[in-house]
Formats: C-alpha cells, structure tokens, sequence
C-alpha cells in the first residue's frame, strides 16, 4: 500500500472536473501539499458504482496483474535497490562483480477510473486516467532525479492488461511486463532510463487479512506484493549506461475508498534484509498524533512463509529529519524495532523527493543492526509532509 | 586648476543654486515639470490601455486551444498518424514539442440549430485547466449559444450536460472530451482533425518581456516556425480567427502607444532643453566663480532630476486616472470597465520615461547646447542625410515586404515621423536664412513704399516669422512633437474615415433587405415558400451556413438563393452559377488566391467570381448556391431568412404563425448595431491620439514660454520703440500661428503618408481585409485645426513675470 498513490489519484480526478466529482478546493489542496485525509475524505463520497474492496481475496495470476476497471483506483508499484556491476571487459574486477556504485529505481503506474460506468470497448470514452512516475537515484553521484507522465486509458497511450498468460502495464514507452518465464521494465526521459529483467523469488505475498488491507472503518483496499525480485539489467543516466543487479519489490493494490479523514499522512518500508527476511511496515500518521490501530505489515521469512504484523508487533520511530528548502522537515532516519529485534534505517540520500504533481518523499534507504552492521536495503516512502 | 577653482564651492551649494533658481522662476518650473508629468501620464495611460484591452481579448478562452501555440495538418490524417507523431515527441525525438494533442472540428446540425463540435484529449497533465474537456457527456458551450451552466441537450441520440459556459471567441461551439465529440459527429474512433501542439519558443523570454514593457506589442511579431516531417505547421491563430483578430488589435493599440511614447519623450527632452536655456546666465555666474564644466553639468542634472522625479510621481496618478476615465468613455452603455492594477512594468516605464528621459536628455541637451561648456555642439548634416536615407529604406522595405508583417508597417510608419521631426530644425534654419536674405535684400534695394499702418504691420509680421524661425534650438523638438502628433491624428483620422465609409458602404449593400430572421427549429428554404405563398410580392432569401476544414483551414461555406439581387449585396451583378463562389478577401488572402482562380470544396472545383469584403468578420468565407451546397454536403439546414416587400405588421402576423419565436431584427436597427460597434471600436484610437495631441501641446507652451522669456529684452526694446501691447499680442500671436503653421503643413503629408499606411499596409496584414482609402477634409482638418489652434494658445497663454 502506498499512500501517495491514493492522494495522486485523487488529485487526477480533481483536475478532471465532472469526471472524479471531488467538490472545487481540489486545486487548493494540490498547491498546499499531500492533505491525504481531506482528499481521500473527499473521495469516498462518489464511491457509487463502483466495486469496494470489503473481504479478503483469493488472488488469481496472472489475471490480478492485470487491471481491476471496476474500481475505482489501482497501482502498479516497483522499487530496486541495485548495484552497479562490473562489466565483462573491466579487467580490474571479475566480471558482474558488485561494485560500489548504488542505484535505486522507482516506477510506478498508477490508473484512476474517472467514472464508473466507462465503455470498455470505446477506446476514447473508458472513462480511465494513468499517471506513471519514474525516478533514478544515484547513490555515488548523490543525485535524485524523476519523471512524471500521463495519459488517458487508451490501447495506443496507457493501460493494463492480460494476455496469452502474460501481464503487462503501459503508459506510452513505459512498459512493465509480467511473463511466466519473467518480468521486465522499460523507462526513460530527461537523460535517465532502466531496462531491467526480473523474476520474483518468492512468489506473492497477500498483505493484510488474506489480501484484504484495512487501512480504517469500512476503508480498505486489495494489496499483495512480490517481495524480492532477482534483478538485472542496465541503468542509464546522461547516456552513461551501467550494468546492475540487485532486488526489487513490487506492490499492487486496488481499492475504491481508502483513508479516512482523521488520517494525514503516511510512513511506508519495504526492507529486504541480508538475512533473506523481507519486512513490509506502514504508520498511518493520525491528526491527533495518537498510533492509528490500523498500522501493519508482514515479515517474511527467506523461504516464502508471511507473518502478520499487527500495529504491536512493531514500532516505528524518526530519529533524524532532513529540512527541504521549503522548510519541510521529512524524517529520514528511523528506527524498527520487530520485536526484540532492533533495526536503523537511514536515508540513501537525503533528497529523494519526488517533485511531481504532489510533493512526497520516496527513495533508497540501508538498513543497519543494533550494532550498526550493514543488514539490508530498502525503499522507503513518506506523504503528508 | 579648474578643479582647483572648485574646490572652494561645496558641492551642496552648487546644488543649492540651481534648486533656488527653480524656485525662483516657479511658474517656468511648474510648466517644465507639468511637460514632464504630461508625457508620463501619457505614457503610464497608454500602457494602462492597452493592458485593459489585452485582457479583455485574452479572456477568450477556447478550451481545446488553451496553452496550445502550433497546429499540425496532413491531408486524411488518421490517429495512427498522431501516435506516431506522439512516440516520437515521447522518445525524445522531437524536443522542440511540450505537449501534443489530438483535435477533432465538426458541425452537427440538430433539431434545427447548428453546432460546432470541438474535441480535444481533456487530459493533460501539463495544463491541468484543459482538462475540463474530460468528462462523460459533458460539455463547455460558448456564451454565443445562449445556455445555461447545467443544461441539458439531447444531441445524437445522447444526453449532455454544460458543465460551463465560456467565451472561446468560436460561434455556436461546443467543447468537448474528444471520445464524446467523435460520438458527437458520428465519427469513428481513427479520425483526427488536426493536431494540436505546445511548442517551445526559444525567444519566450524576451517575447514576454516586450509584451510586458509595450502590451499589444508581442502579438504582432511573426509566429515561430517549426517543421515537422510530413506535417504542415502553423501557427495557432490559423484556427482561431477571434484570436488573430484581437491579436492585430492588440499590437495597433501598442504602436499607438508607442507612438505616444515617443511624443513624450520629445517632450520630456524638449523641457531639458529649456531648462537649459533658461539657466544660462546662471551658469555663465558660476562659471565666472571658478565651477567646473563638469560640477555644473553635474548640479543640472541634479536639479534636473529632483524635478522629474517630483513630475515623474505626478505624471503616474494622472496617468491611472486618465486611463480609467477614457477606458470609463469608451466603455458607456457596454459594461463596467475592467479594474486597472499598476502593474511592476507601468512604474518602470513611467521612471524611465520620466526619470530616466529627463536625466539623459539633460545630459544630451548640456553637450549640445550649452556653448562653450563642453565643446561644438553634435549632429552634422551628413548624419541627417544618412538617418533620412536610412528611414527610406526602413519606409520602403515595411511597406513593399509583405514578411514584414504588422512591424513593417509600423516601422515604416515610425521612420516617416522621424525622419520628418528630423528635419524640423533644418527647415526652420532654412526658413530663417531665407527671411534674413530678403530682409538684407529689401534694405539694400528698398521696396514699393506702403502706407505707414501697412508697413508697420508688415514689419511686425517678418519680425513675428523671423522670431519664429530664429530660435529653431529652442522649438525644433516642440515642433517636431507637434507635427508627430498632429500628423498622427491626421493618418488615423483619414483610416478611420476611410474605414467608416468603407464600412457604410458595405452595411448600405449587405442590409439590402428590411428584415433578418433567424431560425432555430424552423426551415428557412420552407418557410420562404410558404411566405411567398401567403405574401406574392414579397421577396424571401433562405440563407444558412457550414463550416468545414479546408485545406487544414477553417472556412465558412454560406448557401442560399444567390439571384442577381442578392448576389447584389456583395457587390456583384449577376446571379452565381452552381459552380461559381464569392470569396471574401479574408479568403483569398489565406488560400493566396484571387478572382480567376478555383478552389476545390467537397471533391469539386468552385470558381471565384467576385471578392467581397468583409469587415468584423476574419474568418475565410465562400458563397455558394444552395444546390451546389447541397451537392457537395448532403441535406442542408437554411436557419436565417432575409426578407423585403413586406410590411412589418404584415411580418409579425405571419411569422405569429410560422415560427412564433424567431428573432427578428430590422435593417435600421441591425445598422445602427454595427456602427455603434465601429464608433466603440475607435474610441480608444481616438483617445490616445488626443492624449499625444495634448502632451505636444504642453510642451510647445513650455517652449514657447520659454521663447518669450529669453526675449523679455528685445519686448521691452520694441515696447520703447512704441509696441503697443495690443501689437505685442499681435506679434506673439503671430508667432505662435507660424510656427503652428509650419508644424501643420509639414504634418499633412505625414499624416497622410501614415493614413495611406495605415489602409493599404496594416490593415491588410493586421485583420485581413483592405480599406479603400477616401481623404475628406473632415479626417485632416479637425486635427490640423486644432494643432495650429494649439500653437496659437501655447503662445498667449500668459507667461508671470519671473525673476531668475
């Protein structure tokens, strides 16, 4: 689940007078920043017409890859943390060795049905809306950079579909596919661009009730995840092209209504952990300040076995705060306890913002043990700020 | 040792004493300040204007078009075509297009009334506002269709919703998602109009700057071309004639403007000038006392300074209220004027105008004229020659090369005014020399003896013309600033005559019927028949239109019953064959074509018999017969009939019966419409042109205040000699009308060189259509009237006696 995809979906309706039915103001909320509450809040009151996530799902592959028209919102959502590799002709390091340069990939589709009742078969009036991200963060050359895209559902512009048993996701040139035999994602503008092969490694993980995450009363949404894709491919940026390998993690969810009002941001992890263990963890951020019931997430085990973590099985707390020239304060240190276990999560890079039609924070992060060891990487995500 | 001399005269003092003699001389100082305000607010006003005149024309909003600068064209486009436009602006191959989107135009002829159907892909991320095109059978209608936010039409089988009502400039449009406008026009899901594109202008910056400094300005400067392989670009305004239209008033309101800001500045310098002359003897004291050249030029300016920075603040609240109350005249009985805002670029302009004018031209004035101070005073005849033969080419190239565009004619028009304000002081030299010689020659040979009164009153007038001619100096640039307004006045006056009679002609023609009506669910080409039917005598023309692309243009295809006496009333003889057309001149201009030629329309030639013109109206039309419409496009809707030979109650009786809600409008009624739309549309024009009139008029009373207080000496002499005061203000008043006169002859030719521009060259370019130019002695002699009276006030008006 990843709240920043609730906000710009509601944000796409509201730029689409007479199609998303958010109430005027919208634009306000756009200028103002991430008020994820007050959008999604907003959002739900022309939910009619369309399907609600409301009890636990049996998901089906690879039809659940593809999309889910009869809600309202959905998206794609894929994070790397890679590694550079040394090419074959490098003579100083074996070839496909890690080196030390770091790299973490974003890309995310995200579709929006703008009224419920869209013609499928009309490729002009299906009545869906995709926005896509991309952003490449290069560790070495401590540079964050990003693009944003977006287009109306259409076979010749963006959307999703299966077929033949193979999934795939669009918006114009950027293309993730999901193939039995495996995955691939292809992305480029404004001097970056990914082409990158992937296979998940274990397979698919139902997050909250059995793929049914509650995120509030009568709030929810459908969400798994493929937690650990075995990764390699090539990044470019400003025509350098780098050798990569690495993990990636997928999210896919979809819903019609999602926060509540009382809700206003959100502090999302996905950690894949030396140890082979793969933690999902969100903190819904409440107005009062008090532990949202609804927090939870999932650990992983590295053979594929899912515990469910309710909001006591783990605690999440800022430690450091990097300031933006706006004054913003997002907190880009933290600390994980699961547990017993104690977990440091920092910040790849301080400025991994994400400058879009929303301002959020999204980027690479290490994660480190109690004893300050190297223990893993991740992504991390941070609205409302 | 100058410096040395200086040394013992602090520097405050210095300024002290310049700053005394102002006040010492307030009324002097009053009317030097008052030239400077004047040309100020002249300035600030003008700007003002226009910026209310831009914004008024920018509030057209066609949806479809928002943020969009190029239209892209290829014959039987289909959206296959338009992908592969977008991969390659996606993949990067295209880097000069932001943005790219598909249109489709139609028309859709429902339930009688007449739809122009405009589609565009509402969802944009770049432009978040055009998004409002998105939506499921929802619609923005233009105000032009008379609904109302939230109505809903039964349209091809489908219901719509107006999500808003909008002015977009495109009559009888509805704007829509393009998916819903397909549906709309029944058209398949591979069709594409043209393709709208947002292209990025390397030169924006300063596009934008000039637009801020000089509003109207931009919008006359050539489109950005771009080429796309297998595309024809072209600029936005190629389908939005509203555009075009108020683009071209836009940028004949900023030359005007401009044209006012040069007069001030003349002004502005002439006031340096006599300040300077005035300051003489002063200076000469100084100099005497041991001050530098350099100190004194500095303590000028100083004092130079503090007065037009004093006038420079005056000048920008007299500008602001002058704007609003001319923009309140012009805008009686429409609406409530917009509100003005000062705006960062009206206070730079009046400071530079002011301020910065003022300082330079007081620095140029104290090098040029101040003898003896800072070496020979500039400018020499071969500069003069060279300027003149440079404004005669700038002249010939703005008015021959048609690429020239709106800057042409006005750079042609521009260099004519300079090169004549140019040779103001030579000619006044000339005059000066030719007076002396007869005077020399007159005393040397003697001439035929008069009467003593006769004599008497023919010395006093060579006295009044030599005084006239003497001081060129002093009067060149009051002079020239006079005849640049005068001159001015007289080209706009004679285009505006020219225009009106044009124009009254034309509506003399058109409205050759006593009656419109206008249809909505009724057709007119029945209804015609059954008038006939009911009234034998009277004559019935059914009349309708349609708008079609053509040849990646919109065109205006209007069809009726073309009979010799209708086709009359666009000034041709004869009835038109089903193969012939009229064409309006916006037509043949577009399609580079001319009366001879064919245009092919709907799969078949049509050849052009006739030019018609067609003013107020920049949209491309054709005139047809209704069976050659017919043939081409199928059924045909007839919404207006044009009816005569009938009497009114007879009309109303029997439109009561025939179609009880049509409009009617009657042909007086319709004319005195169009020529209170004429009058409005020049009220401004005349405006500013009185405001450049005024300022040069200030500023010739600053100069000729100035004339009678360096010549106190020689009034007293002649008073000695037995002047009567009566024949003093004979002799002043005979002064001011030689120099009035002189400005006015030199300005006639001016102002008709600016007319015979303004006909043949700008309006062309600017709005599509020629005038026919026509001189009545109305359009020259008001404003040469009041130039000479002008003249003769600056030089009664009473000047206080003053101690300097």
């Amino acid at each position: 689940m990843k709240a920043v995809g609730w906000t710009l979906l509601a944000v796409v309706a509201v730029a689409v007078p007479g199609c998303g039915g958010e109430p005027a103001g919208g634009g306000a909320d756009v200028e103002d920043g991430l008020q994820v509450g007050r959008m999604l809040g907003a959002g739900n009151d022309d939910a009619a017409g369309y399907a609600q996530a409301s009890r636990p799902r049996p998901f089906r592959f690879p039809e659940d890859h593809g999309a889910h028209p009869t809600f309202r919102s959905e998206w794609w959502y894929l994070t790397f943390a890679l590694q550079a590799v040394a090419p074959p002709s490098t003579r100083a390091t074996p070839a496909n060795s890690p080196t030390e340069q770091e790299f973490g990939v974003q890309f995310t589709l995200f579709r929006r049905a703008l009224f419920p009742d869209g013609d499928p078969a009309d490729p002009w009036r299906n009545g869906q809306a995709y926005l896509a991200h991309f952003a490449l963060t290069d560790v070495a050359a401590g540079t964050h950079r990003h693009a944003e895209r977006s287009a109306r559902g259409h076979p010749q512009l963006a959307g999703a579909e299966v077929a033949d048993g193979q999934a795939a996701a669009w918006l114009e040139d950027w293309r993730l596919v999901m193939a039995p035999g495996g995955w691939s994602l292809r992305a480029a503008a404004d001097g970056i661009a990914v082409d990158l092969a992937m296979r998940p490694e274990k397979g698919f993980v139902p997050q909250g009730d059995r793929g049914l995450s509650a995120k509030g009363v009568g709030a929810a949404s459908h969400y798994y995840s493929a937690p650990r894709l075995r990764t390699a491919g090539h990044v470019e940026v400003d025509g350098e092209r780098h050798p990569v390998a690495g993990w990636g993690w997928l999210d896919r969810e979809w819903s019609t209504s999602a926060l509540g009002p009382a809700q206003v941001g959100w502090d999302w992890f996905a950690l894949m952990l030396d140890s082979g263990e793969d933690v999902m963890a969100f903190r819904l951020r409440r107005r009062d300040g008090a532990r949202d019931p609804h927090d939870h997430g999932a650990l992983i085990d590295p053979d594929g076995a899912v515990r469910f973590l309710s909001a006591s099985d783990f605690k999440l707390s800022p430690m450091g705060h990097w300031r933006d020239e706006e004054g913003r304060e997002w907190p880009i240190r933290w600390r994980l306890a699961l547990g017993e276990r104690r977990f440091e999560i920092a910040a790849a890079l301080e400025d991994q913002r994400m400058d879009t039609l929303l301002t959020y924070w999204e980027g690479l992060v290490r994660v480190t043990d109690a004893q300050g060891r190297d223990a893993g990487r991740g992504y991390m995500e941070l609205t409302g700020y | 040792m100058e410096d040395k001399a200086f040394c013992k005269v602090p520097r405050t003092l210095l300024l002290r004493a310049f700053v005394r003699f102002f006040m010492r001389t307030p009324w002097a100082t009053l009317t030097a300040g008052l030239g400077i305000a004047l040309g100020v607010a002249s300035t600030a006003a003008t700007h003002l204007l226009g910026l209310a005149v831009s914004d008024q024309l920018s509030a057209l909003d066609a949806p479809h078009l928002r943020g969009v600068t190029h239209i892209a064209e290829r014959a039987d486009a289909t959206m296959a075509d338009y992908f592969d436009l977008r991969r390659q602006w996606r993949t990067g191959k295209l880097p000069q297009v932001e943005w790219i989107t598909p249109v489709v135009q139609g028309q859709l002829v429902e339930s009688g009334r007449r739809y122009q159907i405009v589609g565009a892909d509402g969802f944009r991320l770049a432009d978040p506002g055009s998004s409002a095109l998105a939506g499921r059978n929802s619609v923005s209608a233009d105000a032009s269709l008379g609904l109302a936010r939230e109505a809903v039409l039964h349209l091809a089988d489908e219901r719509w919703t107006v999500a808003e009502v909008i002015d977009s400039g495109l009559e009888d449009a509805l704007f829509a998602d393009i998916g819903d406008a397909l549906a709309l026009l029944s058209r398949p899901a591979d069709h594409v109009g043209y393709v709208a594109l947002s292209l990025k202008a390397p030169l924006k910056g300063a596009r934008d700057a000039l637009e801020r400094l000089f509003p109207g300005l931009a919008a006359g400067l050539p489109a950005d071309v771009e080429r796309l392989a297998g595309w024809t670009v072209r600029p936005v305004a190629s389908v939005r004639p509203a555009q075009q239209f108020g683009n071209a008033v836009l940028f004949t309101r900023g030359a005007l403007g401009l044209l006012a800001l040069v007069v001030a500045w003349f002004i502005i310098y002439q006031v340096c000038v006599l300040s300077l002359r005035r300051q003489e003897l002063l200076m000469t004291r100084l100099r005497a006392l041991g001050v530098s050249r350099r100190e004194l030029a500095v303590g000028f300016l100083g004092a130079i300074g503090a007065l037009a920075g004093l006038a420079t603040l005056v000048g920008i609240f007299g500008g602001y209220g002058l704007a609003v109350l001319l923009l309140r005249l012009s805008m009686a009985g429409i609406g409530a004027p917009p509100v003005m805002e000062m705006s960062a670029a009206v206070l730079i302009k009046a400071l530079v105008s002011g301020f910065a004018v003022a300082l330079v031209g007081a620095g140029v004035a104290f090098i040029r004229r101040a003898p003896g101070f800072l070496g020979p005073q500039a400018g020499s005849r071969g500069l003069r020659w060279g300027g003149a033969v440079v404004g005669l080419a700038l002249i010939a190239a703005g008015v021959t090369l048609e690429e020239t565009g709106l800057y042409g004619g006005f750079l042609a028009v521009l260099a004519g005014s300079l090169v004549a304000t140019a040779w103001v002081g030579p000619l006044l030299r000339g005059l000066r020399d030719a007076f002396a010689a007869r005077g020399t020659a007159g005393g040397r040979h003697g001439g035929p003896e008069g009467t003593a009164a006769t004599t008497r009153n023919g010395l006093l007038l060579r006295l009044a013309l030599r005084e006239a001619t003497w001081h060129e100096a002093d009067l060149g640039v009051a002079v020239g600033a006079l005849i640049l307004a005068v001159g001015a006045s007289v080209g706009i006056g004679v285009m505006v005559g020219s225009f009106e009679r044009d124009f009254m002609r034309m509506l003399d023609q058109r409205l050759a019927h006593d009656f419109f009506v206008e249809l909505r669910d009724r057709d007119g080409a029945a209804l015609a028949r059954d008038l006939r039917d009911a009234h034998p005598r009277a004559v019935a023309v059914p009349l309708g239109e349609r708008a079609i692309r053509l040849q990646g243009r919109n065109v205006h295809i209007g069809y009726g019953e073309f009979a010799a006496t209708e086709t009359a009333r666009y000034g041709y003889a004869r009835a038109l064959k089903p193969d012939e057309a009229l064409a309006s001149e916006a037509l043949l201009r577009a399609f580079g074509l001319s009366v001879g030629d064919s245009l092919e329309v709907g799969g078949e030639p049509l050849s052009i018999v006739h030019e018609f013109s067609g003013f107020g109206d920049v949209a491309p039309r054709l005139l047809i017969q209704a069976e050659a419409a017919a043939e081409r496009f199928g059924a045909l809707h007839h919404d207006r009939l044009a009816l005569s030979g009938l009497r009114a109650a007879d009309l109303e009786r029997w439109l009561a019966h025939a179609a009880p809600d049509a409009p009617v409008r009657q042909r007086a009624a319709l004319r005195a419409a169009a020529l209170d739309v004429f009058d409005r549309t020049f009220a401004i024009t005349g405006a500013l042109t009185l405001v450049a009139l005024i300022v040069a008029v200030a500023g010739l009373y600053n100069a000729m205040m100035a004339l009678r207080l360096n010549q106190r000496a020689s009034a007293a002499l002649l008073r000695a000699l037995g002047l009567s005061a009566a024949e003093q203000r004979w002799l002043a008043l005979a002064r001011g009308g030689a120099l009035g006169l002189f400005a006015v002859v030199l300005a006639l030719p001016l102002g008709l060189f600016i007319g015979v521009v303004l006909c043949d060259v700008i309006n062309p370019r600017a709005f599509g259509w020629s005038v026919a130019l026509s001189i009545s002695a109305a359009d020259w002699a008001l404003p040469m009237t009041l130039g000479l009276a002008a003249a003769v006030a600056a030089s009664i008006l009473p000047v206080p006696e003053e101690r300097a």
